[in-house]
């Protein structure tokens, strides 16, 4: 079912109207905010339905990393998609708690299996609630 | 000579002496007749006071025992350190606040928890928390 | 019958004073030995004639002795009676002792020298030291987090989370939920000794933690004393899954991983 779309320079892909956006290990803050506007641009383009941010492989995310992928996520909710940070990595968590952040209104997920389940999950019941109203 | 020996003392300077605090504490107010969730509540409440103790004042001293009024026996527990005190009692004492990294609301919940509480701080000098429950 | 409203004979006074088995000793305000009784001659094994209006400090030879700690001091200064602890060398040996010191008043109520009674407290630093040696112990002990299922990791926490232990099991906790590739996570309080607001705020973080790593966190063992104390405590657990026992957790997490437990043999 993998069919993979205009590939980015930054290597995104979509699989099931989802765009999956990896992270390199190294990825600063001007990286981020450059996918930022890219992911924006692709899912308006695309009309997809999830964006699966692959943090897997980054060690370290300062806070302004974590204040531009809310942005993403918040971007991409606008959009009417759904953004998933995916894989995130213990050292990375324990900063981020230790920091007492927001990320109340964030979804996240072990593995890109977990977060596609979470989009289509949310797809329909978004799909449901629209039926009813 | 009654009241002198049913006190337990404690000498708080690590993070873990609070172990000894509230396990001994338990048994205490077990002995006292309190129930067990009452043991539950108010150990964790002289908990909250030790680990203020270790938190801004570095050392300081617990201390459990026995109080009797009008026939009733209650449960008075003393906190004292010689710490850098509290500036702003008020403040300290509102909900939320924490000039740390707290919840800020320990202060608040032994006093809601207890039936009597007073606290003395002077600032460059320590801090003094004395509060009783009575058994019911 | 005996009179007890009366003026008691000096004669007798010193005479329970002698025979009080804990030293009691007076000075005058120039710090010399005016009285010492039978248990603290024999605790420095020396007559009263050897020691009589020699300086206490000399005597007695105390960690607080000549310094400004000296509560018999304090007192002849116009402190309050105190008790503290302090350390004394007996027969070459370094006692733990605690000490009560009152300023002595003439009829006037000028102080006129100091009075103080000495307890051996040997045996009750032992216990604490054994005590502290205990926790010291529970200290070690630390948390594991256990793969109870495919994808399924459970945490235990018993005794006392302080914040060093509390970094260990969230460090236990994130590395097991990376390995294993969790989707739910039990956390079992049920054997946590109180639940004060930094152990609650330390849980929040690793419910928060968990979050994050995208897996589901269930908080175990929230017994009535537990639920009761949370409310005192003006703590709210929310967007966390609690549960009173461990079966209903269990049954929470097999139903996150879609997963049902059936009996052997049932239609299903
Ligand atoms: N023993 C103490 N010595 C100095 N400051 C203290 C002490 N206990 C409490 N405080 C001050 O009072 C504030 C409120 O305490 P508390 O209600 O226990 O909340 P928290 O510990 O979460 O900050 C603390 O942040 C600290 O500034
Ligand atoms: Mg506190």
């Amino acid at each position: 079912m993998k069919q993979y779309s205009s590939v980015s320079a930054l290597g995104s892909y979509t699989i099931s109207d989802c765009l999956i956006v990896p992270v390199a290990p190294e990825a600063e803050v001007e990286e981020l905010q450059r996918l930022h506007r890219e992911i924006l641009e692709l899912v308006a383009e695309t009309g997809a339905k999830g964006v699966l941010v692959n943090l897997s492989s980054v060690n370290i995310l300062s806070s302004y990393s974590f204040t531009t992928l809310r942005e993403i996520l918040r971007g991409v909710s606008l959009l009417g998609a759904t953004g998933v940070l995916v894989g995130l990595r213990p050292g990375v968590v324990a900063a981020w708690v230790d920091r007492d952040l927001d990320f109340s209104e964030m979804h996240t997920a072990r593995t890109m299996e977990d977060a596609l389940a979470l989009v289509t999950t949310r797809r329909e019941k978004q799909e449901a609630d629209a039926k009813q109203a | 000579m009654q009241n002198r020996l049913k006190t337990l003392h404690f000498e708080l300077t690590d993070p873990f002496d609070n172990v000894q605090v509230v396990i001994c504490c338990k048994r205490f107010l077990k002995d006292l007749g309190f129930g067990e969730a009452q043991q539950y509540l108010i150990a964790s409440a002289v908990s909250e006071l030790s680990t203020n103790i270790i938190r801004y004042a570095g050392k300081g001293t617990i201390s459990i025992g026995t109080t009797y009024r009008n026939g009733t026996v209650g449960f008075v527990v003393a906190a004292r350190d010689d710490g850098p005190g509290i500036p702003d009692l008020k403040k300290a004492m509102a909900e939320n606040y924490s000039s740390g990294k707290g919840l800020g609301l320990g202060l608040p919940s032994v006093k809601r928890i207890m039936d009597e509480f007073e606290i003395h701080s002077t600032p460059g000098q320590g801090t003094r928390v004395t509060a009783i429950k009575w058994l019911e | 019958m005996t009179n007890y409203i009366r003026i008691i004979d000096t004669d007798l006074a010193v005479h329970v004073l002698e025979h009080l088995p804990t030293p009691v000793m007076a000075v005058n305000r120039e710090m010399e030995l005016v009285f010492l009784n039978e248990a603290g001659l024999k605790h420095i094994g020396r007559s009263w004639e050897e020691v009589k209006g020699k300086p206490c400090k000399d005597i007695l030879q105390s960690r607080h002795c000549g310094t400004s700690e000296c509560k018999m001091r304090q007192v002849m200064d116009g402190g309050q009676v105190a008790t503290v602890r302090n350390e004394m060398k007996i027969n070459g040996r370094t006692v733990p002792v605690e000490y009560t010191a009152a300023a002595l008043k003439d009829q006037d109520g000028t102080i006129v020298g100091g009075v103080e009674y000495i307890i051996d407290i040997t045996e009750r630093v032992r216990q604490e030291k054994k005590l502290q040696e205990q926790s010291k112990t529970i200290r070690e002990i630390s948390t594991p987090a256990i793969k109870l299922w495919d994808r399924m990791v459970i945490l235990p926490v018993v005794g006392v989370v302080d914040s060093q232990r509390a970094q260990q099991m969230m460090s236990a906790m994130l590395q097991k939920i990376m390995a294993t590739a969790a989707k739910v996570i039990i956390l079992d309080i049920q054997g946590v000794a109180a639940m004060d607001t930094a152990v609650a705020n330390h849980l929040i973080k690793i419910a928060k933690a968990t979050k994050l790593m995208g897996c589901r966190c269930i908080i175990s063992g929230i017994t009535p004393a537990v639920a009761e104390t949370l409310v005192q405590l003006g703590i709210e657990l929310t967007d966390i899954d609690t549960n009173s026992t461990l079966q209903d957790s269990l049954f929470d997490a097999f139903s996150l991983l879609d997963l049902t437990v059936t009996p052997k043999g049932s239609k299903q």
